[in-house]
């Protein structure tokens, strides 16, 4: 059976029933993620001793009677979401070896409910960008194009078949930013819907676990399992969680969407990006979907907003990596030249370029000039998206203005303000639910581009988003990058 | 290379290369001078286009610093065990079974 093509729900009653036995799936899944890894270098450390271990416990499960919705079904963490099994190294030099004492919320729901952990994926430094060139264990190449960048582990090793769905940080759009490049759906849910306990903080206002999938089920699935309140992250908020599985057998709804005009204005737009959204926008006009322009002058300020505010969290969040009490140390002869040589030495010229700004907007005029007004400007950009939610269902938008960029391999400049967040950022700034779901064309000389919409809709309501991408998924099937064996 | 009293004048409000030395500093980080060069083009890109950032009306907005309110975020006042020393100093990059070693203070 060629479990890589069964939904989540449909592996995990094969797995309970015992139509699939644990050790096959473990040889096909140990053998997907090692080509995952030599390929795309798309984890670190890939062990097959931890699916190992994971098929025992889970053995152990299903032989005590445990309820296991997800049984069986692989899955990769990004490598800033912490296990108490696999070390965390945030792709940095200065984590390298660091192994955290707990699981992270969302690891452990996935555990009790049996799901089958791979591995860790890689990814820049700390989830700074989507890149994919960014982190000290190397690019990630994309499974659809190996000289491009996939922007990160999870989405590659998705996209390739190698595991069901990967979880991921999402902080200005890099979750969806890469499962567009590399033809995957990513889904960014409301801030506080999930927990994010257990993740390694960079900008805590802005970030958001979320889930890519090739799917629309296996999102819903695992939405399923891993929303709700946690008493360990008091930004995680006691809204009910629906049972999104059941809500995607319902009759389509009529769906209204709006796109704001300014979306062909921004900088590096790319012609494909261009046309290929123009077409699918006059698909979808034809399908269930009531589609408008719509004026949202203060949208266009989001990445320079998301990045002032995002660079300041991250130089308070990253203040405590200083060679005292765990990670890389670099010798001294004092204690503040430690502190300096330790967070020169192990991190990344990006994220110290990335820190520094971070220091300066945190400090004296900047502070009022920049940081300030930039939370005051989140505010107007929050009532205008929540104003224009207030009236459609949907915005819509394609995910990133380029395909999936080459592979550089020399300097890295740290950009300011990153331009693949041009559509991705709004959703960050103002808490909202935001998924990205993959179309494919082909260009005159034969050629599959790839790229991504991106839909944001209402706080909480993610059962829209999921019933738009499983609307598209009818006419626009979601391909692995290689034919499944 | 941006000397460092050469100053550059972005949408009225000036930064220097001491700035960005100051900025180091705080930050606890060394920047090479192509690192400093580099950094200080992506500060003028980005103050250039945060020009909408001296629109009037923002002067009476509130500031939007988490996107949602959160209430009642109090747990029960439940004690519970502390993490084991071990696990505690195991990731410590110089330490005996008590203490986290670091050089002096001063020179």
């Amino acid at each position: 059976m060629q479990t890589s093509k069964l939904t989540a729900q449909e592996l995990a009653a094969a797995i309970n029933k015992q139509n699939i036995h644990l050790e096959d799936l473990a040889a096909a899944v140990s053998c997907r993620c090692c080509a995952a890894a030599e390929k795309y270098n798309a984890f670190i450390d890939f062990d097959p001793a931890i699916i190992d271990r994971e098929i025992i416990r889970i053995a152990g499960m299903l032989q005590n009677g445990e309820e296991a919705s997800l049984a069986g079904v692989p899955y990769a963490l990004a490598d800033n979401i912490c296990t108490a099994v696999i070390k965390t190294t945030c792709a940095s030099r200065m984590l390298s070896s660091y192994q955290f004492p707990f699981e992270a919320a969302t690891a452990q729901r996935l555990k009790e409910n049996g799901a089958l952990l791979t591995g860790k994926t890689n990814m820049d430094e700390f989830a700074m960008s989507a890149s994919g060139e960014n982190s000290c264990f190397g690019a990630v190449k994309n499974p659809r194009n190996g000289k491009h960048t996939a922007g990160s582990g999870a989405a590659a090793a998705v996209a390739y078949g190698a595991v069901t769905f990967a979880l991921e940080q999402d902080r200005c759009g890099e979750l969806r930013q890469s499962a567009s490049y590399c033809g995957a759906l990513g889904l960014k849910p409301t801030y506080g819907r999930i927990s994010r306990s257990g993740l390694v903080e960079f900008a805590p206002s802005l970030e958001q676990i979320g889930i890519i999938a090739m799917k629309t089920a296996d999102l819903a699935a695992t939405l399923a399992i891993i929303s709700g309140p946690d008493p360990l992250d008091p930004t995680s908020c006691s809204v009910d969680v629906p049972a999104y599985p059941e809500l995607l057998h319902g009759k389509a709804k009529h769906i209204k969407v709006a796109v704001p005009d300014c979306w062909s204005e921004t900088a590096y737009l790319e012609e494909v990006i261009k046309n290929i959204f123009t077409a699918k926008l006059q698909e979808m006009r034809e399908d269930i979907f009531q589609v408008e322009i719509v004026s949202l002058p203060f949208f266009r300020y989001a990445p320079v907003t998301a990045a002032i505010i995002s660079a300041v969290e991250a130089f308070s969040s990253l203040s405590n990596y200083d060679g005292v009490r765990f990670g890389f140390r670099e010798a001294g002869k004092h204690l503040q030249e430690m502190y300096r040589q330790t967070r020169t030495e192990g991190f990344s010229s990006s994220l110290k370029q990335l820190l520094t700004f971070g220091a300066m907007v945190s400090s004296g005029k900047f502070y009022h000039d920049y940081f300030l007004k930039a939370q005051k400007m989140r505010t107007l950009i929050k009532q205008e998206l929540e104003e224009c939610l207030g009236e459609y269902d949907l915005i819509v938008l394609p995910t990133t203005p380029f395909r999936a960029p080459a592979l550089k391999n020399g300097f890295k400049e740290c950009l300011l303000p990153d331009p693949a967040a041009s559509y991705t950022a709004a959703a960050n700034l103002a808490g909202l639910p935001a998924l990205t779901f993959p179309v494919f064309m082909q260009d005159a000389a034969g050629g599959i581009n790839t790229a991504g919409l991106h839909f944001m809709t209402k706080p909480w309501d993610e059962a829209i988003l999921l019933q738009a991408a499983l609307s598209l998924e009818k006419i626009n099937p979601v391909t692995f990058s290689e034919p499944q064996l | 290379m941006l000397a460092s009293k050469q100053k550059k004048d972005v949408f009225g409000l000036k930064f220097t290369g001491e700035d960005i030395k100051q900025a180091t500093w705080d930050a606890r980080i060394n920047l090479t001078t192509d690192e400093e060069d580099s950094l200080a083009r992506q500060i003028e890109n980005i103050f250039k286009q945060a020009e909408f950032l001296k629109e009037s009306r923002l002067a009476n907005v509130q500031g939007t610093y988490y996107p949602y309110m959160q209430r009642g975020t109090l747990r029960e006042d439940i004690t519970v065990p502390s993490l084991p020393r071990e696990k505690v100093m195991f990731n410590a990059p110089d330490a005996d079974d008590i203490f986290f070693h670091v050089p002096k203070i001063v020179e």
